[in-house]
Formats: structure tokens, sequence, C-alpha cells
């Protein structure tokens, strides 16, 4: 095992791009035009479309933020 | 319900703060702190969710559908990017000891006063009617509540009492627990505590009445939704297009609340100064957003509520969240709902109140103050320790200025407006510090004018257009001043500036105050070249990640500066046992640093008693006192900017040590220097990792050599061994027919044809091993022609048939005569075939049930040879080894094998000198099939696999 060129502190140099990733990937996600898509009069399960849609990334983005730190 | 129980309550909650920030700050001092955790540091951070979170939202929600929620989808689409901006904001503040955004403007850009004044004056603009808004929310939560279900309209008016009582004790709080020490650096341990407490009580009060209201009024999500669905003003908000948000201004509230999480002042203060470790930042990255998610949950479920239930009665949306349970009569859980709106403003305030009282102290006053020239060096201490106290004092002022401007704003302005109107001014205030922000982290080209200039003219621009319409109404502005423009001039009208229409007001703000914000910046910053000074603050911002120590920072402070007068300044400020620490701290890291005659303990050299000139000339007799070393200038005016700013420790520092020179050539030079340290530095790494991974591959050939030494050596004892056996035989028969000339001519005639055998078995075997020698040095070549399979099979048959027949087994050719002729080397290709056929019969049992064929048939561009046995077959784990040189199978237990253990691997390479494959399939006890692949003309074309 060759030794890393980072400091303890640093070991993780991909951490930072992946969750600059997951930032850039979610702001597209939850954004216009993508969030047109979603925009529409249906309900599912009694909630509005759009704010189904919403909740639902905003959680898979939190989970996903959850688990890039931890690794 | 009754005032004076409302008022009990609200002290008493309040009292409740004081008691948990004193005894966080008793376990603090007892190094017991209850502060240094992830998740009292991501709560902290909620104190983004204020007043105008708690009733706001509902109010905007009811009003205009889901667009609220773009104010907390910024700060959590912001958020996993944390890991590069904040941390990285984080390492400068605490490097550089900066303690506010003002602080942190002012020292990226040449620790400019001007530039800290400007940002500051932004700040307090800004975000005083922000404050005033949470006065003006526990004022008229206050009033509903006190008035009752029936008086509920209308009666927000007389609030003055009650808003001015709660701004005094919020004055009151913030300068115990928030001003404490001259040095701003110092975290608020208490205030920490008290703020994460609040978060708490906010959220969980929140969800109590969202719980309430969507599971107690109606029947859960879908029954509002449904509900809500029948009324057509309701149903026409469940989509972002009939609820009236255009794509532009969701895209505004998205990037005006990531400017405010990471810039607003109290933001700055709870996430970068009170921060103890950049590791919580990793929880704080999910758990803030989370908490933002699930405050969220209930406010369109309470909104369409509020406006289902109470329609009739004229309420303004801002209440619904009070209003509602007071209305079911619920007297109880209103004034628990009334507690968590008041703990969500009250802990804003605090936050604020603290971040903006250290950068008015420290960017309005300070930078006068030390510039005040004092005509004696004695005088000039006395002053400077004087100073230290007016710095604490001013804070204080600071506070009480700063909450009876905001309480000076409810009066006179703030009453007619809605929460979330002024809330998004101010994060749009807020949001002109950003190009000087993420440039000055991240583009070392930035300079002191251009952000000068970008932050006036965001901030005019901001004014004019976002301010100014606020403005208009009777007995203030004109109302002709937004339909025809300042003066008449069209193109200047504030909602529509330069003939811009069709956007939203605080889209079209935006747009406007960040177009001549960032082309001011940019443009300026590239026309005029930066000092030498910005030149060194930018290197060290934009690479705080690559520096390690104090010691690689480039200072730029003259030396020659006398030791003593530099620790009379710091003792001046930061009293005598504070002094002493910082130096033995900076003395244990820079031990070179001390005066060279020093020979007495690192430390003891800084710790003289009360510094005085001539103390110390009398101690070190006739010489001079010892001159300062750069690095202790560079690391005293950390220290003082920990406690005044950078603006004013740079000044002060100054006046005892004299103008920091600094050529540009110098800079540049230091500069470029540390970049090719840098740069060598990094090839040099990679050069390292180039060696290491040749090592690897040198290590793995050497490995491959051994491994092949050793089957060398194996190989050549082998050959030996098998050598000596016949030769043994030989020799032996040899001497008894020359010890024994009367032989019997029979027994003579024996020995004699066994000794011809034994030889000709020792030259088969010798053939062999050249051969196979031959074909693993790859010396032998084929000499190839078509020819047909089915000949050589039968050639081939013919040649082992008498020894087949001899053992009584069957052997079947089963090779169509039409298969395509291959090219081949006949000789060679007979070897194969014979040898696989002698092994059959070898492995075939001789009682006449055995049984051997030899199939092909033609494959894609190849042909396949099968030869077939019903054998005792061969086991799996050796199904590889028999093509191995002088495997012998172990079941041959007989002393002299019956074959050489050469053949099938010269076999194998002869195989694979025609580019094919040999194979075998076997089980014990039933028989083998040996498959050989031969390609046709296209596939010799390609190079021999290997």
């Amino acid at each position: 095992m060759p030794p890393t060129p980072y400091p303890p502190s640093e070991r993780q140099p991909q951490r930072g791009p992946r969750l600059l990733f997951v930032a850039a990937l979610f702001a597209v996600l939850l954004n216009y035009p993508l969030l047109a898509a979603f925009d529409r009069a249906g309900r599912v399960a009694g909630v509005p479309t759009v704010y189904l849609y919403v909740l639902l990334t905003w959680l898979v983005l939190i989970g996903l933020t959850g688990w890039l730190a931890r690794r | 319900m009754n005032k004076y129980l409302v008022l009990f309550f609200s002290f008493g909650y309040l009292a409740l703060l004081f008691g948990v920030a004193y005894a966080a700050e008793r376990r603090s001092a007892a190094r017991k702190s209850l502060v240094t955790n992830p998740y009292v540091y991501a709560l902290s951070m909620a104190v983004y969710c204020t007043a105008w979170t708690y009733y706001g939202s509902v109010g905007r929600a009811a009003h205009q559908g889901l667009s609220f929620v773009g104010i907390y989808l910024g700060p959590a689409l912001l958020a996993p990017a944390w890991w590069l901006v904040l941390r990285k904001i984080i390492r400068v503040c605490r490097q550089q000891r900066l303690t506010s955004i003002a602080d942190f403007i002012s020292a990226r850009y040449g620790k400019s006063a001007g530039l800290g004044a400007l940002a500051t004056g932004v700040c307090v603009l800004g975000v005083v009617p922000y404050i005033a808004l949470q006065i003006k929310a526990i004022a008229s939560s206050y009033v509903v509540l006190t008035a009752g279900a029936e008086g509920v309209g209308g009666a927000t008016g007389q609030a003055s009492g009650p808003a001015l009582v709660t701004a005094g004790a919020l004055a009151v709080f913030t300068i115990l627990f928030g001003v404490r020490s001259v040095e701003a650096t110092e975290r608020h341990e208490g205030m920490v505590l008290a703020v994460a407490l609040e978060s708490l009580v906010k959220l969980l009060a929140f969800l109590l009445v969202g719980v309430f209201v969507t599971f107690g009024l109606f029947g859960g999500f879908a029954d509002v939704f449904d509900q809500a669905a029948a009324q057509p003003a309701l149903h026409q908000l469940f989509t972002l297009h009939g609820a009236g948000t255009s794509g532009a201004e969701w895209l505004t509230l998205l990037l005006l609340s990531m400017a405010a999480v990471l810039l607003l002042p109290r933001q700055f203060q709870v996430a970068v100064v009170e921060n103890v470790d950049e590791d919580h930042l990793r929880k704080a990255m999910w758990l803030f957003p989370l908490y933002l998610l699930v405050i969220n949950l209930f406010v369109l479920p309470i909104a369409f509520g509020g406006v289902l239930r109470l329609s009739g009665r004229g309420l303004d949306a801002d209440t619904f969240v009070l209003a509602l349970p007071l209305a079911a009569g619920h007297s109880w859980l209103a004034l628990l709902t009334y507690l968590g709106g008041l703990s969500a403003a009250s802990s804003m305030i605090i936050v604020e109140t603290i971040a903006l009282s250290v950068m008015l102290s420290n960017h309005l006053l300070m930078p006068w103050l030390v510039r005040v020239p004092a005509a004696r060096p004695e005088a000039q201490r006395h002053w400077f320790a004087y100073l230290s106290r007016i710095a604490l004092q001013s804070r204080r002022l600071a506070v009480v200025a700063v909450l009876a401007l905001a309480y000076g704003y409810y009066v006179v302005v703030g009453r007619q407006l809605p929460l979330v109107n002024t809330g998004l001014v101010s994060f749009a205030a807020v949001a002109q510090l950003l190009p000087a922000v993420l440039g000055g982290l991240y583009w070392k080209g930035g300079t002191r004018r251009g952000a000068t200039l970008g932050l006036l003219a965001g901030f005019g621009v901001w004014f004019f257009t976002l301010v100014l319409p606020t403005l208009v109404g009777p007995g203030r502005l004109p109302a002709s001043l937004l339909s025809e423009g300042v003066g008449g001039v069209v193109w200047l009208r504030p909602g529509a500036l330069l003939g811009l229409e069709g956007l939203d007001s605080l889209s079209h703000g935006l747009f406007w105050s960040w177009f001549f914000n960032i082309g001011s910046y940019v443009g300026l910053s590239l026309a005029v070249p930066p000092t030498p000074l910005e030149l060194r603050q930018a290197d060290v911002f934009v690479d705080v990640f690559r520096r390690r120590s104090l010691a690689e920072e480039i200072t730029g402070w003259p030396g020659g500066t006398p030791l003593p007068d530099v620790r009379a300044l710091l003792v001046g400020f930061l009293g005598k046992k504070r002094t002493n620490q910082a130096l033995r701290a900076f003395a244990e890291r820079f031990p070179d640093a001390l005066p060279p005659d020093n020979d007495q303990v690192a430390g003891n050299k800084y710790q003289a008693d009360v510094p005085s000139p001539s103390n110390q000339t009398a101690t070190s007799g006739d010489q001079a006192p010892p001159p300062a070393d750069p690095r202790l200038l560079l690391y005293a005016e950390k220290l003082l900017a920990g406690t005044l700013g950078p603006a004013s420790a740079r000044l002060l520092l100054a006046s005892v040590a004299g103008v920091e020179e600094e050529s540009y050539e110098r800079v540049v030079g230091i500069l470029k220097e540390s970049q090719q340290l840098l740069e060598a530095n990094r090839q040099l790494q990679k050069q390292s990792r180039q060696l290491q991974r040749l090592t690897g591959e040198l290590r793995q050939a050497y490995d491959q050599l051994q491994i092949l030494d050793r089957q060398k050596d194996e190989f050549l004892y082998t050959v030996t061994h098998e050598l000596r056996t016949p030769l043994t035989s030989i020799r032996a028969l040899a001497e008894i027919l020359a010890d024994n000339p009367d032989l019997e001519p029979e027994e003579r005639q024996r020995f004699e044809h066994t000794i011809g055998r034994e030889a000709e078995r020792l030259t088969r075997l010798i053939t062999l091993v050249l051969d196979l020698e031959k074909y693993e040095s790859g010396q032998a070549t084929l000499s190839r022609a078509p020819l047909a399979l089915a000949e050589v099979a039968a050639e081939a048959a013919e040649a082992v048939g008498q020894l087949a027949r001899a053992r009584g087994i069957g052997l079947r050719l089963e090779v169509p005569a039409t298969l395509p002729l291959l090219p081949a080397d006949r000789d060679r290709l007979m070897q194969v075939l014979i040898n696989l056929l002698s092994n059959a019969v070898k492995a075939c049992p001789a009682d006449g049930t055995g049984r051997i064929a030899v199939l092909a048939w033609p494959a894609a561009d190849a042909l396949l040879l099968c030869v077939e046995d019903n054998g005792h077959g061969i086991a799996l784990p050796e199904q590889h080894l028999i093509f191995d040189k002088f495997f012998q199978a172990p079941n041959q237990t007989m002393r002299k094998p019956a074959g050489t253990g050469l053949g099938l691997a010269i076999s194998k390479k002869i195989v694979e000198l025609h580019y094919g494959r040999l194979w075998v399939e076997s089980a014990p006890g039933q028989g083998a099939r040996f498959f050989v692949e031969l390609p046709l003309g296209a596939a010799l074309l390609a190079p021999p696999l290997r």
C-alpha cells in the first residue's frame, strides 16, 4: 500500500468533488425546466404532485449528503 | 388569554434561557463543555429559521403556495458544497483570527478599513429591518394571543409596549452572554447552547401545531388537500404556475437563500466563529437540511387549514399558526405556539445583534480610535490600554444601538409591511457581499478597488430597485415615481430599470444589483493591478489549504522594532496574563525567533513584568533592546485582529513597528518562490509515486524470474532423474553381460533386447526434451500446408491400432471428409493425435470394454477435434496439471511409469503454435474428452495468444 500524499485531515480527496456534484445535480433537479415537468394538476396519494416531488427529492438529497459525508 | 399569564410565561421562558446559558458557561469554565458536538452545532445553525419561518412561511404559503419552500431549499442545495466552501471560510477565519463577514472581506482585500466599514454598513442597513421584523412578530403574536379568538382581527396596532420590553430583555441577555470578553474570537458557549435549545423548542412547537391542524382539525394530509381542492382559490395553489411562481422567481429564491445562509451575520457567527471542529460540518451538512425539511412539513396544511377555517374573519395569514389553535379553543396549545415563535424570534435577535455589534465596533469605531495620534510613547500606551476597555464597552453600546434602531424601524415603518417581503429584501442586501466573498476565496485577481466599487454599485441598485418602492405611499414618496421613473425619466423606474420588464420585483432587483456588482468587481479588478499587500492576502486566502504554519507566510513588517514595544502593545489590549500565555505559545512554536544572545529558557524573555523601556535597558545593560522577530509581529497582528478586526490591528501595529513596507517586486518574488516550491513539491510527489509504481513492477518481474528459476531447477532434476533410470538398467545389464561371458544365449539375447529397449526409451526421452526445449524457446517452426484432417486422423488411428487391438479396445473414427482444409504442420499434428490416442489407450481398461472415439466438426473459423475414451478419467484438480512437464498421473503407481510425462506438454505447445487450444473435460471413472481447437485461415493472421 503506497502512502497517500495527503495529511490525515484531507485523506478523502474525493469527498469534496462528490458532494459538489450532488449539489449541482440536485440544483438542476429542483429547478426549471425539470420542475415544470412535475408541475401538473394531479395528486398522488392525496398530495399535489409537485409538492410530493419536491419533498421526495429533498429527502434523497439529504440521504445522499449524509451517506457521502460519512464515507 | 390572560395578559399576565402570557407575560409570565414569556419571561419565564427568557429566564430559562438565561439559566441554560449560565449553566453552559459554568460547564465551559470547568472544561466540561456541552457545546462541542456536531448536534448542537447543527441545531445552532437552525437560527436560520426565524419568526419569519414560523409565522411568515404560512402567510406566504396561503397566498403563493409552494414558493415559500425555495427559501429553505436553497440552503439544503448548498449544504453538500459546504465541505468545500464553508470549510475553507472556517479555515481562513481560524488562521487569520477573523470574527465577522466584514473582517473577512476587509482582511482579504488588503486589510482595508474602508471596505470593512462598507461591508458593515451593508449588513447593518440590510439586517436591521429584519430584526425589526422579529420584534414585530413577537409583538403581534402577543396581541393575537391576549386578544382572544374573538378580537383577533385588527388589534395589531397597540403592541409597542411588549415589543419594547422584549427588546430590552434580549439586549440584557445579549450583553451578558454575547459580549463578555474583548477577544471576539472567544466562543460564546452559553449563547450557542441557548440558541440550540431554542431551535428545538420552535421545531417541537411548530410540529405540534402542525399535527393538531392536520390530524385534529382535519383527517390527515389527504383530507386537507381534498377540502382545499374544493375551493378554486386554493386549488390553483396546487401547482407552481397556478400560484403564479415563475422559473425566474423560483431561481431567485434559491440563490438568495443560498447567499443568506452563508453570509448573514448570524449565520456567519454560528457556522464559522462558533465552530469548534471542522469535522462537525460533516454531520451538520445533512442534519441542518433535515431540520429545514421537518419544520416545513406542515406549513401547507396549516396555511390551507387556516384559509378553510378562518376565511371569514379578515385575518392576516401570518397569524394562522396562532389563530387556529385559539379558534379551536385550545389556548394552552396556542400559548406553546407563541413560545415557539418567541424562541424563533429571540434566538435570531440575539445572534444577529452580537454579530452586528462586533462589526460596528471593529469597523466603524476602532479604525478611527487607533489613529488618534499620541505624542509620547507613555501616553500612547495608556491610550491603548484604555482602548481595549472602549472596545468592549462600545460593543455593548452597539448591542443597544442595533436593538434601538430595529425598534425604531418597527415603530416608524415596519408595522405596515408583511413579514416575508422584508426578509427577502434583507437577503438581497446581504447577497451583495457574495461576489466579493466567493471571488476572494477562489480568485486571486480580485482587488480592493474592485470589491469596493462592486459593493457600492450593488448596494445602490439594491436600494433603488427593492427599497425605494416600499417607501412609496401617502405622506411619503409619490406613486408617480414607480410608474414614470425618477424625475420623469422612464428608464429610471425602480420596477423596470433600463426598461427591463417582465420579471417579478425580487428577480429584477437581484439581477440588476448582481449585474452591476459583479461587473464592477471583476472589471475594476482586472483594470487596476493589486497592491503588494492585496496580492499577499489573496495568496493567503485562496491557498489556505496548502499552507501549514505561520512560518510559511510572508511577513511584510520591517525588522528592528524593539521587542518591549510589541509586548507593551499586546499587554495593553489583552492583559498581562493573556499576553504571557500567547507569547509562550509563540516561543514554543518558533524557538529560533528569540534573540540570539538569549540563553535563558525560551519563554522567559517574553514574560517580564510590566514592561517599560527604562526597565528593559536596565536589565540588558548598555545594549539596545532586542529587536522583535518579523514573525512575532505577524503573530501579534493576528492576536490583535481577533480583538479589533484586521484593519485596526494593522494600523495599530504600524504605530509601533513603522509602516508595513512591501515592494511589489518583493511580494511577487516571494509568492512566485512559494508557488515554485509548491510546484516542486508536487513534482516530487509525482515522481515518488512513479518510482513506487516502478518498484512494484520490478518486484513482480523478480518474483516471476524466481518462479521460472525454480521451475528450471525442477525440470533439470526431473530430466536427470528420468535419464538415470534407463541408464542404470543399461549399465547393470551391460556389466552382467561383461562379467558373465558364459551366459546362456537366450538369457544373453533377452538382456541385449532389454538394453536396446532402454536405449530406445532414452533416445525418445532426449528427443522429447529437446523438442520441448525448442517449443519453449520459440525456435520451433512449422511447415504448414493445407491438409485434410480425416486423412491425418485415419493415419494416426492406424499407428495406434495395433496397440488398441491388443488390449481389446474398440476404436471408432468419425471425422467427415467434407471438413475444410486445415493449414497445419502434418507431422506435428500427427504427433499430437498419436499422443492423445496412446494416452487414451493407456487409460482404457484392457478387459474388452474399452472404447475410444475420434470426432471432428467445424466451428466458427476453426475445426474442433475430440478424442474420447471411457477410461479411468481425471480428477478436477489434476485437469490442468496434466499439461505440465513430467506430470505423471498419481494412480500410475508402478515403479516404471507408462509414459515420459512430456507428451501432453509438447502436444499443448504444438497446438498453441497453431494458435489453437487444447483442453480436457473429464470426471473420475467416467472417461475423458480431450478437445483440440485449431483455427482456420483468418485467425492465423492474429498474433499468438500468450
